[in-house]
């Protein structure tokens, strides 16, 4: 038996939901998945209507999903998974809508910041649907803009699910809560190419969350700039943190570079605009760069 | 409980230093944001402000400062909370199709603002005998090569020296001698003639200072500086120096004008007739200054504008792109500089293109399409999922709907009266 095509989440998006007695109970809001594998089913659906989630069900009442979604409870047994205010969500779960949908994402195997356009959902042969890859190419996004032909025009930019990492608030925490991640799985330069991308908050929460001298050699291994931004954001605990992990030589260079003053250079306007690459030199080889030696 | 104990005075210089390292590594992002708003379509806008109609309209410059300083505030707020400039920050939130709108808003108020800058550029030149045929595609062709080869900055601290010339227009302000009751009551008592003309000069006044690249500039800006909430209570400093600074500039050229061509009944149709309110200060020589001030002012606004409106695309397409990746790197980057830069090149270059029909207008469009950008500020600042603790609430968020609704009904009555 072939296997199902993939689809996209939008295509799911706002298909009308009915309960086994006939009653339309809303619309598809959301999905939800648990992130703790690298390909994880959807595991609840998410009903209510505008943006507001008003029931979350178990994937396994969907019994079919083509131009509406058909649960086999009535209305009563709907009013069972009822959540408000807000969807009360476990530990680990995600919205695919709210917390992929349209934000942006690191590739961490191409290495470049991108937005989703859509998710790529497989059909699997017990009616599960495992999250596969996003897709952060034009042509979902011009679809769901409303230019359907001119979107069929261009191929999907498909980014593995396990292998990329989400910069929204839940999703960035709930992936770094996760151990077995792609992000912990970088190496230091790796690491280093990912800082730069991040916003500052987000990056001294990656370096917080990596073990010490992993997290010291990729700010060693990191553009001067970025690294002492983030040394500077550091608490002076974390800091000694990072400095009783780092080798000898690297514990001295952080040291130092703590101490430096922050340069108050950063007010020209069009020096900005730029991602602070780590140096393509060796770290080892050449001692970090003196303020004058930035571009 | 223990008690802090008191800082020695070594320490309270350490302290004091400490506190302005921080402020100078966050300062920038308002303050030059803000001053750019006094480029040559401001500078003009303003001009005929105080030209056609003297002190009477100085309250909207004062309403226009005050909103200025409210909602580059807010962008910078919500940049450091969200990590994102405001066109990726609407799709995320909105979906794709409002954020693409708000996308295209923005893209035409942009390439409209560069326009004017290349305008001003054209103006300024031609104070000097040189032809707008050669000026603009040289200045146009040059800025990007060093935009786009990154190595623009090096020259930036140039061109905001030759805009300061601006400056001078607080010192010819006081040599004017102008009548400070009548500016006062101006900018405080506010007086409406219910004319098109006086509509139309008001709306853009508000558009040139508040404009819609302005608070996509400085959201982005701070996300590019990498600030973080520590920092916001500094920028906000920066913010408020910046729109002052804008304000106080923008207050002077209208009393300036006000004070000389007003009173004489003189009509501003060109950059030439606005660098008349230069004499009192600098004499012939005023003509020279005002070109040199417009001519740095628009190359600089020349260099930003595109550049600005590159990143606002990239980052709703999502498109990664940044001035070190080369054409190569970041096609869709470096092609919309040029596509936005190209296309204002070739607006400005047809023939009969009225400049000074151009500037103001551009800066009516502009305040037209801010509207709906204010409201997705607004909103986004509400949203508790988006902004967390840092959300706008009570008074504040009162606040900013005051200024929609004056800048609303601002265009209301412009489009009843034009239709009428």
């Amino acid at each position: 038996m072939a296997a199902d095509p993939p689809m996209f989440l939008s295509r799911l998006l706002g298909l009308p939901v009915r309960s086994s007695d006939g009653v339309r109970v809303g619309r598809v809001v959301d999905m939800t998945v648990l992130y703790d594998i690298a390909h994880p089913n959807v595991h609840r659906l998410g009903v209510g209507r505008g943006h507001r989630i008003r029931y979350l069900l178990p994937w396994r009442l969907v019994q079919t999903y083509d131009d509406e979604v058909s649960l086999p409870v009535d209305r009563m047994g709907v009013s069972a998974y009822a959540t408000a205010p807000d969807p009360n969500l476990e530990d680990r779960e995600l919205l695919l809508a709210w917390d992929v949908l349209d934000t942006q994402v690191v590739d961490l195997v191409g290495r470049r910041l991108s937005r989703v356009s859509d998710v790529l959902l497989v059909p699997g042969t017990h009616g599960e649907l495992e999250v596969a890859a996003v897709d952060v190419g034009a042509g979902s996004l011009l679809r769901r803009m409303g230019f359907r032909r001119l979107g069929d025009r261009f191929r999907p930019v498909a980014v593995d699910w396990a292998e990329l990492h989400l910069t929204s608030r839940r999703g960035h925490l709930v992936q770094l809560a996760t151990a077995d991640t792609a992000l912990h799985r970088l190496d230091a330069s790796e690491l280093a190419e990912l800082l730069p991308r991040l916003s500052a908050d987000r990056a001294v929460d990656v370096v917080r969350s990596t073990h010490p001298s992993h997290s010291a050699a990729a700010l060693h291994a990191s553009h001067p700039e970025t690294r002492r931004r983030l040394l500077h954001l550091l608490t002076p605990q974390e800091l000694q943190r990072l400095i009783d992990g780092a080798s000898p030589t690297l514990a001295r260079l952080l040291t130092e570079l703590h101490a430096t003053p922050t340069p108050a250079r950063r007010y020209l306007r069009t020096s900005g605009w730029r991602i602070r690459r780590p140096p393509k030199a060796p770290p080892e080889a050449s001692p970090p760069a003196s303020d004058g030696e930035r571009s | 409980m223990t008690a802090t104990p008191p800082l020695t005075a070594s320490g309270r210089v350490r302290f004091r230093r400490a506190r302005l390292v921080a402020l100078l590594s966050v300062i920038g992002p308002g303050l030059l944001a803000g001053l750019s708003d006094d480029d040559p379509p401001g500078i003009t806008v303003y001009s005929i402000l105080g030209t056609e109609y003297g002190y009477e309209l100085l309250w909207v410059l004062l309403i226009s400062t005050v909103a200025l300083i409210a909602f580059h505030s807010l962008g910078a707020r919500m940049g450091v909370v969200t990590g994102q400039g405001l066109m990726g920050l609407i799709r995320d939130r909105y979906g794709p199709r409002w954020g693409g709108a708000a996308l295209v808003l923005l893209v035409l108020a942009n390439l409209g603002t560069t326009c004017a800058e290349l305008a001003g550029v054209a103006a300024g030149f031609e104070l000097f005998g040189i032809s707008r045929y050669l000026a603009v595609p040289v200045v146009t062709v040059g800025v990007s090569v060093l935009v786009l080869g990154g190595r623009f900055h090096r020259i930036e601290h140039f061109l905001m020296a030759l805009a300061a010339v601006f400056v001078a227009y607080i010192a010819a302000g006081f040599v004017t001698q102008p009548d400070w009751g009548a500016a006062a009551m101006g900018l405080f008592v506010p007086r409406m003639p219910l004319t098109p003309e006086a509509i139309l000069i008001v709306t853009a006044t508000v558009g040139t200072t508040l404009a819609p690249w302005g608070l996509s500039f400085i959201q982005s800006y701070a996300v590019d500086k990498k600030l973080t909430v520590d920092d916001l209570r500094y920028e906000r400093l920066d913010v408020v120096i910046g729109s002052v600074l804008t304000g106080v500039i923008g207050f002077f050229v209208v009393v300036t004008c006000a004070a000389t061509l007003h009173v004489r009944g003189v009509h501003v149709d060109s950059a030439a007739d606005a660098a008349g309110a230069l004499a009192p200060l600098a004499g012939s020589f005023a003509r020279s200054l005002f070109a040199i001030g417009i001519i740095g002012a628009a190359i600089l606004a020349s260099a930003v504008l595109p550049l600005s409106t590159a990143y606002s695309l990239s980052e709703f397409t999502g498109q990664e792109g940044a001035l070190d990746d080369g054409f190569r790197g970041a096609p869709f980057f470096y092609g919309s500089y040029l596509g936005v830069a190209g296309l204002a090149l070739v607006i400005v270059l047809l023939p009969g293109t009225p400049l000074i029909g151009v500037l103001v207008l551009t800066q009516v469009l502009n305040a037209i399409l801010l509207l709906p950008l204010l409201v997705f500020m607004y909103l986004l600042a509400r949203d508790p999922q988006m902004m967390g603790h840092y959300r706008v609430r009570g008074g504040s968020a009162a606040f900013y709907l005051v200024i929609i609704g004056l800048v609303a009904s601002c265009l209301a009555a412009l489009a009843i009266l034009t239709a009428g």
